[in-house]
């Protein structure tokens, strides 16, 4: 059930929100939500839900233990144990069938035949959505016990209700439990304008996913199934738009689950703000995504030393966390070296800012934006080969290409909403009047005439 | 919640407007119309067509049915797209097409057991088996009678198709929001409503339940380069045939319940394999991975037939009936036979059930003129 779907905005929420309305007690609320959720998910496919119980049992289990653990060392097995557990689902639904076939590649090319009989136990693996989101929530717990920084949830309703949200269920935002934990202990009070603002947000995401992203796929996504033909302009053009397009469609979608959880009351973390506007990579990873970000920052790269251990060490640290956190995003090399990518782009400005070297803001936004653009070839092009076209493109090596107008007409309004506007959770939607309700509403009539025809939300695969 | 109440109401009420207009004007003929039907019949003399914006694929289950019983129908066919073309022959009353676009072998029980409802009398049923049927990889978008109401959501609340109603609108200066009018196309009489069957862009419906294409109806219509193979059978494979590994067990299970129904019905059924290009045959029953599951058509589903005492014709290579490589409709796709094609498909029906002989194969009134191939 995607959330840009009849079935979900006028049956499903609908239904949801006015059961958790009418409910009178805290501990049915929690029921209702957990319920609603398990049965979201099982909309995906009917066994998902065993994955969801299993994570959430294994990480529970674990926080308890870990915080009656005897000994730290106790403590410390029971958190390697634990985080092996989850991991070990995660990586048997995400990364089996691509190692398999990327280990029976090698062998083929070095000897012979391969290890069909592993690439076809792995090739049927249907990977459930959402898992990699609340594989890292429920390690986060796990490691926050650890560090003591959050005590055991010891009320498994709650906890569940943490890890099966429905709103940040499939793509987030990563959510911490010490942030939704202390939410979720308080008794549910109706705030009127806590519930416009998450149905404002709401539509807002919506109409940014259906309008904005899905009208910008419509152009790009047939240009770039064969990319050999591209030249400069239309390269550049197309993974502007494709930097656009992911950008709309996730920030849409972040919006749309902020939005939600706020109707049942909760507020999630924001997860963008407006990061085509950062002036160098530190500054983009501050905006984009910013939960896995912070996520990767304190359960990855400060684990592994951060800066501490001087200059060398933090480089390395920085390449094998954004090297992590690009494999995060996708069995592939190519979200490896997207991933790397980025690591090399926030090594170069750690050394580069000592320099006494300074671009205006204006020249230091577009050279960061440029440098994003390139990094989405390998995010966005299904292989190697491909992305190598692309990036053969946008280097001038293929010629000058076509300009597409209507595609350049689409991303001068969909720029102007990106780098013009505030990210919309800083709308403060709670305090609008008639006249911009009415005009929300407007624009969520369109976005709604929309739905029929649009798509999955991008971070879904992940 | 003032201001929650207003935008739920400015939502709903927008909402509400655009169904209700999509659902009056019906821009793709999604509901039913019995008033056309009624139109489209009322002159013995000179029966319309009907165009496929006033009756489309979704309303056309319903359309087939009440043909079966105003036509007093004996002789059915159904199956898919491409049995669409088998048509009465001239002067038969009793023969109806009951084929629906799109449709899997799930399609057939639910479509038996409305014509036996209407029907209760031995029929002569032709059921055309396409062999993607039984690749569980592709699904049927369509599953006659009775869309779910969440479908319907998606059709009245369509951009798209609010902008069709507008057009309908604007086209017909509003005067035939419900209706629809007689337009003179090719020669032939075809209710429609707005000017794309003039301009050749719709199908239409024959009064005997099969379809009148663009290229029967009006002769400008290029028939296309008469070489789509190439580009078709990327379409063809990455949806009717992608995936294919292993055929479908539950759908030939759901054939069986569907010709066990047929015999409880105490209908006299022939089965046929609807016929292709030489290419895609070539392709067909070569290409790896296929080539099993062609075989298997040609072993699994005749023999599900045979069990039942019914016959089956594997018709499969166009050569077989026989036919030429452009006889084919819609640009000559390989796949989808003429109307000429057809009736020489109909006549080894015909003859496999006993029926007896309507005279020669003939090209039907709307037929294009006569082209190489066998006659």
């Amino acid at each position: 059930m995607l959330f840009n779907s009849f079935e979900f905005i006028l049956v499903f929420l609908p239904l949801t929100l006015g059961a958790f309305l009418l409910l009178r007690r805290q501990q049915h609320r929690l029921l209702l939500v957990v319920g609603a959720s398990y049965l979201f998910y099982a909309a995906e496919a009917w066994w998902f839900p065993a994955l969801m119980v299993t994570t959430t049992t294994i990480s529970f289990v674990c926080g308890r233990l870990i915080e009656c653990a005897p000994s730290d060392r106790a403590r410390r097995r029971t958190l390697a144990a634990g985080i092996v557990g989850v991991l070990a689902l995660l990586g048997w639904f995400k990364y089996a069938g691509w190692l398999a076939g990327s280990v029976s590649s090698l062998l083929e090319t070095i000897t012979a035949p391969g290890l069909p009989a592993l690439e076809r136990l792995t090739s049927d693996i249907l990977l459930p959505a959402g898992i990699s989101f609340f594989t890292f929530e429920a390690i986060s717990y796990m490691v926050d016990v650890y560090r003591r920084t959050i005590p055991a949830e010891r009320n498994p309703l709650r906890y569940a209700y943490f890890i099966s949200f429905f709103p940040h269920l499939i793509a987030g935002p990563i959510v911490r439990y010490g942030k939704l934990g202390p939410q979720l202990k308080r008794t549910y009070r109706l705030d009127p304008e806590l519930l416009r603002s998450g149905l404002l947000l709401f539509a807002i995401g919506l109409a940014k996913k259906v309008l904005v992203a899905d009208t910008i796929a419509l152009q790009i996504d047939p240009l770039l199934e064969d990319p050999s033909g591209l030249g400069l302009i239309d390269s550049w053009l197309l993974m502007i738009g494709y930097a656009l397009q992911i950008y709309f469609d996730f920030s849409g979608y972040s919006d749309m689950a902020v939005g939600m959880a706020r109707m049942f009351g909760v507020e999630l973390p924001w997860n963008f703000d407006r990061p085509y506007r950062a002036a160098n990579p530190s500054d983009f990873w501050r905006r984009w995504h910013v939960t896995l970000s912070t996520w990767l920052r304190d359960y990855v790269y400060i684990p592994l030393g951060g800066n501490r251990r001087g200059p060398l060490r933090r480089d390395l640290n920085l390449l094998l966390t954004m090297g992590i956190g690009g494999l995060w995003h996708g069995a592939a090399l190519t979200f490896v070296i997207w991933g790397l990518w980025h690591g090399m782009l926030l090594v170069a400005h750690h050394h580069l800012k000592r320099l006494p070297l300074r671009l205006g803001r204006p020249a230091a936004v577009a050279l960061t934006f440029a440098l994003v653009t390139i990094g989405w070839v390998f995010f966005r092009m299904p292989t190697l080969a491909e992305a190598g076209d692309v990036l053969a493109a946008m280097a001038g090596l293929n010629g000058l290409g076509t300009p597409l107008a209507s595609l350049a007409a689409v991303l001068v309004v969909a720029g102007a909403l990106a780098w013009g506007l505030p990210e919309e959770w800083r709308w403060r939607m709670e305090t609008w009047g008639p006249r911009r309700v009415a005009g929300a509403a407007a624009v969520s009539v369109l976005a709604l005439l929309s739905v029929n025809a649009a798509q999955k939300f991008l971070y879904f695969q992940f | 919640m003032r201001l929650v109440y207003l935008f739920l109401a400015l939502v709903a009420a927008a909402l509400v407007a655009v169904a209700a207009t999509v659902r009056l004007i019906d821009p793709v003929g999604w509901y039913y119309k019995p008033r056309v039907v009624e139109a489209a019949l009322e002159r013995p003399s000179e029966q319309c067509l009907v165009s496929e914006r006033l009756i489309g694929e979704r309303a056309s289950p319903e359309f087939k049915a009440e043909l079966v019983e105003r036509r007093r129908a004996r002789t059915i066919v159904a199956g898919t797209s491409v049995v669409l073309s088998l048509h009465a022959w001239p002067g038969e009353r009793g023969f109806t097409n009951v084929g629906v676009r799109n449709t899997g072998v799930e399609a057939l029980r639910p479509m038996f057991e409305r014509v036996h409802a209407t029907r209760r009398e031995p029929l002569t049923v032709y059921v055309g088996v396409s062999p993607h049927w039984f690749n569980a990889s592709w699904e049927a978008p369509n599953r006659p009678f009775g869309p779910r109401p969440l479908d319907q959501l998606d059709y009245l609340l369509a951009r798209q198709n609010l902008q069709s109603s507008l057009n309908v609108l604007v086209s017909t200066s509003g005067s035939l929001v419900e209706g629809f009018e007689r337009q003179q196309v090719g020669g032939r009489c075809v209710l429609a409503r707005g000017p794309w069957v003039g301009d050749g862009e719709a199908e239409t419906w024959a009064a005997d339940g099969s379809s009148v294409t663009r290229w029967d109806l009006v002769s400008e219509v290029s028939r296309g380069p008469g070489d789509d193979f190439a580009r078709d059978l990327v379409d063809y494979e990455s949806t009717y045939y992608g995936d294919w590994t292993e055929f479908d067990r539950d759908r030939l299970a759901e054939l069986e319940r569907a010709l066990t129904l047929a015999k409880s019905y105490g209908w006299n059924v022939v089965g046929f394999a609807p016929s292709f290009s030489r290419r895609y045959v070539e392709r067909l029953s070569t290409a790896p991975g296929l080539r099993e599951r062609w075989r298997e058509y040609g072993e699994l589903v005749p023999a599900r037939f045979r069990r039942f005492g019914f016959s089956f014709l594997d018709l499969r290579d166009v050569r077989e009936v026989p036919c030429a490589d452009d006889e084919f409709d819609y640009g000559n796709d390989g796949w989808h036979t003429d109307r000429r094609c057809a009736m020489r498909v109909r006549h080894l029906l015909d003859r496999a059930a006993g029926a007896p002989a309507p005279g020669r194969p003939a090209s039907t009134s709307i037929g294009r003129p006569s082209r190489k191939g066998p006659d």
